[in-house]
């Protein structure tokens, strides 16, 4: 066999490897349940904010404290601390991505990641005010 | 009834729309004509050659007025059109028109097309006997690209069916004398096949591209059917939707067209490479493509590394990389890019080429267009923050396809494998349309693919005979590690920026890592720090052998000024990492390494080249992307969030101990507190257009204990009611570190209304104040009494009864000149407030004022201290430097080989 060959295989070979080394680091996307089954360990969960509720974020208290409650996949809700400062526009989001650890019922999050629904995308024409101008 | 609007200008339109047909039928005929050109009879080559020049150049023209219509109706506010409406408006300033131009979709896609058109003019000049196949891989890519403009509805039904026998029929006619008539038969029934099987199934319509110049109330229903739009006169009224306020930013009206110039330059040597597989030259391609590869690393990586600076300036995230996929999805075609350089270097001089000089040269521009799929397609969703949603998915995929199967058809030395080959991607293709579990499908594809790709290349590929092993001392053995090394790293950053891709095709519901060193970093470094000995070491090494004894002795050199630079810093800075000894032992390898590849290719300058500058573009390049490296490394790991909550209040416990994100300071106005070893207090805020600033200030403590101003930041919030706020980050620039300040959240004061007439009171802080007086100074012209009254200014005296205060008295004034009035602001800074008298009403004898309490505001800062980033930048601007060299000194080697032959 050539060299070049060897190269090639080796090539595969390393990739293979890495493929794997990669997939056993990543996380799977998960529920508050599963969340509660697994206290220690660190849990990624997408999901969507509970509208309805109030989002607290009350910096003269705690500037790294922002509450607020979340439907997993199944639609179960939970509270979250996202131990960050409010993110922005999360009251628009259209899904979040949240990573932490369960304690005590609450779901404790380092991260989170916002999704608005097309951000930027999909303008709203606001006409109220053109309305109400006299032509 | 028709309502026949004032204002619009529909002319622009219509003229956008000729202009992107025109640019997509001479993109096809200079295709075809620059194929014929190759694969036709000898004595028609030249007549093909020319046509498909002169269609390149009237592509080129069309797509130039593109440009120049959408600029001009951007520029003239024509909100008649959806995009003008959907990315521009009034208040924005003029200098961004350039965002809004690549803000959407089809405007980027005009700036990639753009300069592939640049670039296709300029080898349509330079290419010599390469222009015709090279130009028609172009003009082929420009089919695609336009074809994202065009904008076209294609109806339900059997249309798409007859579409495809059509092209069929016209693709196999201009292959027809090429083929064998087993070939005709085959390719012929397949192509009919499919197309009467898809003529009898009814197809939902769908849209080919997306076109810049639809017209809102017309050809967007959901827009039009506003009642507004029964206005003949709308548009005197209408106002755009408005640029993304992050993007109002000047390296956004940069970053883009640098960034597209680097994709656009991945095409080059691709379509070398394509030109040299079809023509079977397999060496000679490489001479006019490594330029091209140089300047494509350098055009790229500024590119890239610009994108990197508006993120560090205008962005939230807090530093320049964040391993977004949007960004990694850039790094990739670069990474490939360079180890193309690299493989095609050694393979000039040995006069051959290899299987990996194609495959890296072919997978970068490959790369670009996988890219384009990860952040056109809205596939990304949930893993990124600037994911472009809105795609058009399935023609993106299409594009994409078309270039990965024409690569690999080239590759396959063999014709029978070939047809394999192309009837298996077709299968797929049409497969994936109709089955939804995809796992299956993808295992048996990719193994087919990577068995015919092997298997094509043991039996068929041209190799040189007896070929010679490479000395471990050569430099073209290290030269070709650095190249696979890059591949490697590559591969590790698109396996974990796939993962959405791989959710997808396999039903998984895998999540990378948040945490970016566990998903990249701790890969990266490995590869970093391997290829940073290598770029200190390299140039060091001769081709075919070294002589050792030599080459220790440069290196021991290089190693002993390094160690001693390490030592310097253990000692006197000492790097940082939370006490965990592992890492901190990596910290310093990569330190090591970066050093080294700085002084080391510093050395190889000025004592073997002895500072000559024609021949230094290696060490200069290398040198750069040491210095790269080495501020990427320092100030991403060295980076120190100082604003730790420092203020009264006690942070509530986390539930977890194990959860400290205390980042954040909360710094009321007018207090002073400790951060960072700085003192910061904010006392001023103000309005600039829609930015509302604050003026925080950096102190440092003297030794009397009173404060010294060391620097002054402006962080600001936009406000943007359509979009939503936006904070944006202000940076003080030192030589060696950056204190980076960013807005998490305010308070400002707010302002409330008073009705008061003279002689009332208003309650405040407990107690009350008196509107004791009026008081009027009427100032006449020239100070004459019986002149004209000049200006009149109402003062209001107010008297302070608060408990615990003394009494106080002021007078908040207007000024009326003419019928213009202005009311400054008076500060009583023992109430804490502001007082603006905003109104006299004479009718109802009462005075209006707007009194705003400004004790309670507040901000929550997050401060974050990044040292020697400017090693970076100024590493970007030397590797720029150094690639500039090598492609100059390229060139004189080509002309003077040129005119020596």
């Amino acid at each position: 066999m050539n060299k070049g060959a060897i190269i090639g295989l080796s090539i595969i070979a390393i990739a293979v490897t890495l493929l794997l080394f990669v997939l056993q680091d990543a996380g799977t996307y998960a529920t508050f349940k599963e969340a509660d089954e697994n206290p220690d360990k660190e849990i990624t969960i997408i999901g969507q904010l509970n509208k309805q509720k109030e989002v607290i974020y009350n910096p003269e208290v705690n500037t790294d404290l922002t509450t607020m409650f979340v439907f997993d996949a199944n639609g179960e809700e939970r509270e979250v601390h996202l131990h960050k400062a409010k993110p922005r526009d999360v009251e628009k989001s259209e899904n979040i991505t949240l990573t932490g650890k369960m304690v005590n019922g609450v779901f404790n999050a380092e991260t989170i990641l916002v999704k608005c629904p097309s951000k930027y995308q999909d303008g709203k024409m606001d006409t109220s005010k053109l309305m109400e101008q006299k032509f | 009834m028709t309502i026949s609007y004032i204002g619009e200008n529909l002319q622009l339109g219509k003229w956008g729309h000729i202009a992107v047909l025109v640019a997509f039928v001479f993109a096809i005929l200079s295709a075809i004509a620059h194929y014929f050109a190759v694969e036709g009879a000898d004595h028609e080559k030249e007549g093909w050659r020319k046509i498909g020049r002169y269609a390149f150049f009237a592509h080129g023209l069309a797509v130039a007025s593109i440009v120049a219509l959408l600029f001009t109706m951007l520029y003239k506010h024509h909100y008649e059109y959806f995009y003008v409406w959907k990315h521009s408006n009034n208040v924005m300033p003029l200098r961004y028109i350039l965002s809004c131009f690549w803000e959407g979709q089809e405007g980027s896609f005009l700036l990639w097309t753009i300069w592939h058109v640049v670039l296709g003019t300029v080898l349509s000049f330079t290419a010599k006997k390469w222009e015709s196949p090279v130009m028609a891989v172009f003009a082929a890519v420009q089919v695609f690209l336009i074809s994202m403009l065009l904008g076209i509805h294609i109806p339900d039904g059997p249309f798409i069916g007859w579409m495809i026998l059509v092209i069929g029929a016209f693709l196999l006619f201009i292959i027809w004398n090429k083929l064998s008539t087993i070939e005709r038969i085959t390719i012929g029934g397949a192509v009919l096949t499919i197309g009467l099987f898809i003529v009898n199934k009814n197809i939902p319509g769908f849209q080919i591209g997306s076109s810049p110049f639809t017209v809102l109330m017309r050809e967007h229903p959901k827009y039009g059917k506003e009642a507004f739009f029964l206005n003949p006169q709308y548009l005197h009224a209408l106002d755009g939707n408005g640029l993304n306020p992050l993007l109002q930013n000047y390296w956004m009206t940069i970053h883009p067209p640098m960034l597209f110039l680097g994709f656009a330059s991945t095409l080059v040597p691709f379509a070398f490479a394509i030109a040299g597989l079809w023509t079977k030259k397999l060496n000679e391609w490489m001479t006019p493509a490594l330029p091209w590869i140089f300047f494509g690393v350098s055009a790229l990586g500024t590119g890239i590394l610009m994108g990197g600076a508006w993120a560090y300036e205008a962005l939230s995230f807090g530093g320049f990389w964040a391993w977004d996929p949007v960004e990694n999805a850039s790094l990739f075609p670069w990474l490939t890019f360079v180890g193309a350089a690299h493989v095609m270097i050694i393979q000039r001089k040995k006069g051959k080429s290899s299987y990996v000089t194609f495959l890296l040269t072919m997978l970068s521009f490959l790369l670009v267009l996988y890219s384009t799929y990860l952040t056109r397609s809205g596939i990304l969703g949930d893993t990124s923050v600037h994911s472009f949603a809105d795609g058009m998915p399935g023609q993106l995929l299409i594009f994409l396809f078309f270039f990965w199967w024409l690569a690999g058809y080239l590759v396959v030395w063999n014709k029978m494998l070939r047809i394999i080959y192309t009837v298996l991607s077709i299968c797929f293709f049409v497969v994936q349309f109709y089955v939804d579990d995809l796992k299956i499908l993808s295992i048996v594809l990719i193994a087919s693919y990577i068995g015919i790709f092997v298997f094509s290349y043991l039996k068929f590929f041209p190799k040189e005979e007896n070929e010679k092993e490479e000395s471990v001392t050569s430099r073209e053995f290290w030269m070709f590690i650095a190249a696979i090394l890059l591949l490697i790293s590559c591969l590790q950053i698109i396996i974990t920026t796939s993962i959405p891709v791989i959710n997808k095709v396999f039903g998984t519901a895998l999540t990378s890592n948040t945490d970016v060193f566990e998903a990249y970093v701790k890969y990266q470094i490995l590869f970093g720090f391997l290829i940073c000995l290598l770029m200190g070491g390299g140039l060091y090494l001769k081709y075919s052998k070294t002589p050792v004894k030599k080459l220790l002795s440069d290196l021991a050199i290089s190693f002993v000024i390094t160690a001693a630079l390490c030592l310097i810093v253990a000692f006197s800075y000492q790097l940082q990492y939370k006490n965990e000894v592992f890492r901190l032992v990596v910290y310093y390898l990569f330190f090591f390494a970066a050093t080294f590849a700085i002084v080391a290719n510093v050395g190889y300058f000025i004592r073997v080249l002895k500072g000559n500058v024609k021949s230094s573009g290696a060490p200069i390049a290398h040198l750069g992307f040491g210095m790269i490296m080495l501020g990427a490394f320092i100030s991403t790991s060295q980076s120190d969030v100082i604003s730790e909550n420092t203020s009264h209040f006690d942070l509530e416990k986390a539930s977890d101990n194990s959860i400290k994100n205390n980042e954040n300071i909360f710094l009321a106005k007018g207090d002073t507190l400790p951060m960072g070893g700085y003192y910061v207090t904010y006392n001023n805020t103000y309005q600039d257009g829609p930015d509302i600033h604050f003026d925080v200030d950096y102190l440092r403590k003297k030794p009397d204990s009173t404060f010294e101003k060391e620097f002054s930041l402006s962080p600001f919030i936009q406000i943007n009611e359509k979009m939503g706020n936006v904070a944006e980050p202000s940076t003080k620039h030192y030589l060696h570190k950056d204190i980076y300040t960013h807005l998490q959240a305010y308070k400002t004061a707010n302002a409330n209304l008073y009705k008061v007439p003279k002689g009332d009171t208003v309650h405040m802080n407990g107690g009350f104040l008196w509107f004791k007086d009026v008081q009027l100074s009427v100032k006449h012209q020239n100070n004459n009494e019986a002149a004209k009254v000049e200006s009149i200014k109402v003062g209001a005296v107010f008297e302070t009864y608060v408990p615990g205060l003394p009494k106080e008295q002021f007078t908040v004034i207007q000024n009326l000149v003419g019928k213009e009035s202005t009311s400054p602001e008076t500060k009583v800074e023992s109430l804490k407030s502001k007082f603006k008298l905003v109104e006299i009403n004479h009718e109802e004898g009462y005075f209006l004022f707007e009194i705003t309490n400004y004790s309670n505001e507040y901000i929550i800062l997050k401060a974050i201290q990044f040292p020697m980033i400017n090693i970076l930048w100024t590493g970007c601007i030397v590797m720029i430097i150094g690639t500039t060299i090598a492609i100059v000194n390229r060139n004189r080697k080509t002309k003077q080989t040129q005119n020596v032959g």
